[in-house]
């Protein structure tokens, strides 16, 4: 078991959303990094639909009461195990009492633990995320004590990936035109690829809302599916990037869509930070 | 019946295909979506889920697409297979609906601003039959089509932070009930006391698209009384 003693600032348990009920309207949620979340079960030889813990900006202080292994992958967030600082993306022995603690993100904002056999709370249509109107509650909270694998198998050697992804450094998003992209202006299209945008101080799983508006499209749709990485665009121009917990259908154009690749990285950044949007066909991937 | 082309395909990301009708929304619309969603579902392989709008599906594959000319030419064998948009063997629910301004807090003002008294507003509001094109924007939230045109009504300036599970609301040419708290710029006109999703439960929501819906208005006391069952697991929704 795993003991938060504090959460941080937003600490929930993730994995890769739940994909079973997309047709009661339940959003997919899960990690919003998936390359950190996958790399972090990778590394401990868990399922890749392991759960693991998915810390924001800020990192939760845990204890451990069993022996196990953890991973800690995403943003450095000067991890240290009873004081003494442990590495990042490495399988790392852990014993019962020992104290685990976070700082804030230095290099991207949400990290990833992974424990040996996951996460083993309870399973809600297909999936451990913590979600609202799913789960009890949307997010980690003080005492919460969570079930972990248990490690009757040691590994002989322990992972690690010499993986020093600079999350700052990553400011180009793959995108493909959306189904309304083409009722875009001209001039909006141009921005769209000319200029640089940023990310302002809305932005959570849900949704992230850019602060440069663009010319609206020109008309308006009927309420039509959206998936994590579908860029709308409101009629006042404002564009908004829908992140993991976005709802399955909406209503506004949906002027763009981000590559896999471009939504991890998007999850690791923050109010004020630069983007460029670099268009490219879907089929060229 | 069936026209040649009656819809047009977008990959909207490399596991993702769009398909898009262009006729406006209504019931045979509705039939065509989900006979073809229902047959899709069956026939096509390696698909993670898919999920629909007023005029379409998009189908998830578990893995991108190779060619996706070869995908729509599938997809249009299946849909040329369809002999007949039959309606879907669907449900008829009829859920019970407070309209007490103690819940339907907007009622008074929304029958000032139509020009219609509260009780006709009530009755007009819970004599149509209502038909869920699809569930979206909050787990178990229907959009329902069917409100008479004398309710259609622009949404509220400014959108209420908070608006209480088993809300019903008005909003454009729009009803619909709030599973869950929610901000929602809707008016109020009353609440049900039977919960609209329950993830633990086998079916978590009670309907699905296609079935359709009537508004029983009920009195405070029996929505307590409702509310009271509900909790204890006594009561059933009524269906036909």
């Amino acid at each position: 078991m795993i003991e938060i003693i504090h959460p941080g600032w937003y600490s929930s348990i993730q994995d890769q959303g739940r994909w079973d009920t997309l047709h009661l309207g339940v959003p997919i949620g899960g990690a919003m990094d998936h390359e950190a979340f996958q790399l972090a079960n990778a590394l401990l030889n868990n399922s890749k639909y392991d759960a693991v813990i998915e810390m924001t900006y800020f990192g939760a202080q845990l204890k451990f009461h069993q022996d196990t292994l953890i991973c800690i992958t995403g943003a450095d967030m000067e991890p240290k195990l009873n004081g003494k600082k442990i590495s990042n993306n490495k399988a790392i022995a852990v014993k019962e009492g020992d104290q685990l603690k976070f700082t804030h993100a230095l290099n991207g904002c949400r990290t990833y633990l992974g424990v040996f056999g996951g996460i083993q709370t309870e399973t809600l249509l297909g999936s451990k995320s913590q979600a609202k109107g799913i789960t009890r509650s949307s997010k980690l909270t003080k005492n919460n004590i969570l079930p972990i694998g248990t490690n009757s198998v040691k590994p002989s050697r322990f992972s690690h990936i010499a993986f020093n992804k600079k999350y700052d450094n990553f400011n180009d998003l793959n995108v493909y035109p959306g189904p309304e992209y083409d009722d875009l202006p001209l001039l909006s299209k141009q921005k769209i690829e000319q200029s640089k945008f940023t990310v302002s101080k809305d932005h959570d799983r849900m949704a992230f809302r850019l602060n440069e508006k663009i010319a609206p499209p020109s008309k308006s749709i009927w309420t039509s599916p959206v998936i994590p990485g579908t860029v709308q665009c409101t009629p006042d121009g404002t564009l908004l990037i829908l992140m993991r917990d976005a709802q399955v259908t909406g209503g506004y154009p949906r002027i763009l869509q981000l590559s896999d690749e471009a939504l991890n990285c998007l999850a690791q950044k923050t109010t004020s930070n630069q983007i460029q949007f670099i268009l490219s066909s879907v089929n060229d991937t | 019946m069936k026209t040649l082309n009656p819809f047009s395909f977008f990959q909207l990301h490399p596991n993702a295909l769009l398909i898009q009708w262009k006729k406006d929304p209504s019931d045979q619309l509705l039939n065509e979506i989900l006979t073809l969603k229902s047959e899709l579902s069956t026939h096509l392989k390696e698909i993670k889920g898919i999920t629909q709008g007023y005029q379409s599906l998009l189908i998830l594959f578990e893995k991108p697409l190779k060619s996706i000319s070869k995908k729509q030419n599938e997809i249009l064998t299946i849909y040329n297979a369809i002999s007949q948009f039959k309606e879907p063997i669907a449900k008829h629910w009829t859920l019970p609906v407070c309209y007490d301004p103690i819940f339907g807090y907007d009622l008074l003002s929304l029958s000032n601003q139509l020009e219609i008294e509260p009780t006709k507003l009530i009755e007009l509001h819970s004599c149509s039959v209502y038909r869920v094109q699809f569930i979206g924007f909050l787990p178990g939230f229907l959009y329902l089509n069917g409100l008479p045109k004398v309710l259609n009504t622009q949404r509220k300036a400014i959108p209420s932070p908070k608006v209480q599970p088993g809300s019903v609301g008005i909003g454009g040419s729009q009803t619909g009930i709030y599973p869950i708290e929610s901000p929602g710029g809707w008016h109020i006109i009353g609440n049900t006391p039977v919960n609209l999703f329950n993830p633990e439960a086998k079916f978590p929501c009670f309907a699905e698209s296609g079935d359709k819906i009537s508004f029983e208005p009920i009195s405070q006391n029996e929505y307590a009384k409702i509310k009271k069952a509900y909790t204890k697991g006594t009561y059933t929704l009524k269906h036909d």
